[in-house]
């Protein structure tokens, strides 16, 4: 499931998160496929139409939203 | 299971657990159900299995070190519109979770968390445990 374009994005993801939330509006969602912001917009929907006008697969892009909270570690209460 | 606004489902397993139905939609429309564990103490709002993850994600998300080990990201698409969930919401994949919910039964297929219960209304007593749209 975590595939190397996974680790990719998410390195790329994390070195921009903190510009993010000054680049983008909150909850802005953007996306990143090999390594790069591919395209951003104010929902998930319109999102996927960019990155298809592009020529790129939504499915296959790594999705994040401006400002939001993405701890790299937690712990799950329960079990 | 009917679209009803609410669910009361009697605590389950061994020990009992609370438990709600999660229903998804793929790429295709297609929606499955899940019987998921409800855990307030998961920050996440979903974990299922890697396999239904990658049936159903819309994208993909940030990967989170957890106490289970790595869970991979991935956004889903909630169609439960008796619930008033329509939206898509990252949730997360681990087969270590799911195979440690399936300890206490077999029928469980993962855990809702706290972020999802609090899109809704919940709560419980010494029979069941409830889910209904939040006002």
């Amino acid at each position: 499931m975590i595939t190397e374009e996974t680790k990719l994005n998410d390195t790329a993801f994390r070195r921009l998160e903190d510009s993010l939330k000054t680049t983008y509006p909150v909850g802005q969602f953007i996306a990143f496929v090999h390594g790069e912001i591919a395209a951003d917009a104010p929902n998930f929907d319109d999102l996927h139409a960019k990155l298809k006008a592009a020529g790129k697969d939504p499915s296959q892009a790594f999705i994040v939203r401006a400002g939001h909270s993405y701890p790299k570690k937690a712990i799950i209460l329960t079990l | 299971m009917a679209q009803e606004a609410e669910q009361r489902n009697p605590y389950d397993g061994d020990p009992p657990r609370p438990w709600i139905i999660v229903r998804l939609a793929g790429k295709d429309g297609a929606t499955q159900e899940f019987k998921l564990v409800a855990d307030t103490g998961n920050p996440f709002e979903l974990i299922i299995d890697a396999t239904s993850m990658a049936e159903l994600n819309h994208g993909d998300g940030p990967p989170v070190e957890t106490n289970f080990g790595t869970l991979a990201g991935g956004w889903l698409l909630l169609a439960m519109p008796e619930l008033g969930l329509t939206k898509k919401v990252l949730g997360h994949a681990s087969d270590v979770v799911v195979a440690s919910v399936k300890s206490s039964h077999p029928g469980f297929q993962g855990l809702a968390g706290l972020p999802l219960l609090r899109m809704l209304e919940y709560g419980g007593d010494a029979d069941a445990f409830w889910i209904r749209r939040h006002r």
